[in-house]
């Protein structure tokens, strides 16, 4: 039975192999990386370049080289953004509805510092980008931030449609796939992606404090962080080469072994679709829940919000966790920019996010929990 | 018998190098890196010299740049 229903928070379980490799590699393997050469060291530093490449392979790309390991998808955004002020500064950027605050805070503060402009792409009330109206969009647009599935209401944006638009007017184009990658197929290359941030420990299905960036075109952005890399070690400066320029300190060696691991072994899925989307129908028909998703099931991930007219989403999801042992995040999710979109701001909401590690049972269990807790 | 140091600019570099030459049944060591010839507190890679314009070209046409060859006479 596995009643975790916070897989947007971070996912578990893991696939066993995930927590053998982390165990392997501080009780056997050890070493840093890419300082000294002794076998302990080429056996860490293989560890997080072979973790870079699976990364890159998984989106299309010939390589990991312009992948880059921060400690989570944040870090990934604040490199990017950042490290991109000079250009940035009085530039236009357009973000969705349904953006985390891993971008909005971030771009809040380069209001601040270098004066941006910060506008929202044309919506449906779902908060999927309408892009049919791009078109119509006046003026410069320097950057395109895209949240590929919201983790509010898992809506998946149409993102081959949005980057074949900034494309052709020459603006570069970011993604969140904080929430997609791993459960969303993404090729970056096809897309044309300018940059995207990624996590490890969602549906990548890794450990936590391993994340990053992909940048097409690193040379245009200053690194965030410095320090020592182990290279150029008589310069008081960041190198330019890559990955160094922008992993300053030792790296998570641990965590990319378990990423490793993770992408070498993908779980399989205990529930079909239809499974799925007969959850979301039978949350649906409870009297009194409204449940937050996308108008379309086709754009649909694999998580999804729900409220109810009487029970608040804090009652909800502790009766859930002590009558039901069921684990659900309540609340804004951090993204107060997509609550606003959709309406559920202040309380915010009851979030269920799933995984493959879910069986129809479990599906059937939150269900019959919820219809108790909601016949008020 | 003459060798070659290999320096690069990055510890990924290396791995790449490494991998690829092995790859392609070209004896190579990983060592640590001279200090009368680099800055770098990390790995190079020795080649034996006979080798050197094979791995110069399989380098190349993966796009591995090196940072330095280093001739070394035995």
């Amino acid at each position: 039975m596995n009643l975790y229903f916070d897989n947007a928070s971070t996912s578990f379980p893991k696939p066993s192999v995930v927590a053998e490799a982390i165990a392997s590699c501080i009780t056997n393997c050890g070493g840093t990386y890419g300082r000294g050469s002794y076998p302990r060291v080429l056996s860490s530093t293989s560890i997080v370049e072979e973790c870079r490449d699976l990364l890159g392979e998984l989106v299309g790309l010939d390589s990991g080289d312009n992948i880059f390991f921060t400690a989570n998808a944040t870090g990934g955004s604040n490199t990017i953004l950042k490290g991109l002020a000079a250009t940035l500064k009085d530039k236009t950027i357009y973000t969705t509805a349904l953006e985390h605050n891993a971008i909005m805070r971030p771009l809040e503060f380069l209001k601040e510092v270098c004066n941006i402009r910060v506008k929202t792409l044309p919506s449906e009330l779902d908060g999927r980008v309408n892009a049919s109206k791009l078109d119509e969009i006046d003026g410069e647009i320097e950057l395109v931030i895209i949240n590929h599935q919201s983790n509010i209401n898992g809506v998946i944006q149409p993102l081959g449609e949005i980057a074949k638009w900034a494309r052709g007017r020459g603006t570069k184009i970011m993604v969140d796939t904080t929430q997609s990658l791993g459960d969303i197929p993404i090729n970056v290359a096809q897309l044309g992606v300018d940059y995207f941030i990624f996590t490890g420990h969602k549906g990548l299905y890794g450990p936590t404090g391993i994340g990053g960036f992909y940048a097409r075109n690193p040379e245009n952005i200053a690194p965030l962080i410095h320090g020592g890399t182990g290279s150029n070690s008589d310069s008081f400066t960041m190198p330019v080469k890559y990955p160094d320029k922008f992993e300053a300190g030792t790296p998570n060696i641990i965590g990319a072994a378990g990423l490793k691991a993770a992408l070498e072994n993908r779980p399989v899925y205990h529930h079909t679709k239809a499974d799925f989307i007969e959850l979301i129908g039978e949350i649906e028909s409870i009297p009194g829940v409204t449940l937050y998703r996308s108008s379309n099931l086709e754009f649909q991930g694999s998580l999804f919000s729900i409220t109810h007219s009487v029970v608040a989403p804090s009652v909800i999801s502790k009766k859930l966790s002590e009558s039901y042992n069921i684990e659900t995040r309540q609340g804004l999710h951090c993204s107060p920019a997509a609550h606003k979109h959709l309406g559920t701001l202040p309380t915010g909401t009851v979030r269920i996010a799933t995984s493959p590690y879910h069986s129809k049972e479990d599906f059937d269990i939150l269900v019959s929990s919820l219809k108790k807790i909601c016949n008020v | 018998m003459s060798k070659e140091i290999l320096i690069f600019e990055s510890a990924r570099e290396v791995i790449k190098a490494d991998k690829l030459c092995k790859k392609n049944a070209i004896f190579v060591t990983v060592v640590p890196l001279p200090e009368e010839y680099s800055s770098e507190c990390g790995m190079g890679l020795v080649i034996e010299q006979q080798n050197s314009n094979s791995v110069r070209d399989l380098l190349l046409s993966h796009n591995i740049s090196v940072k330095k060859y280093i001739y070394e006479q035995k």
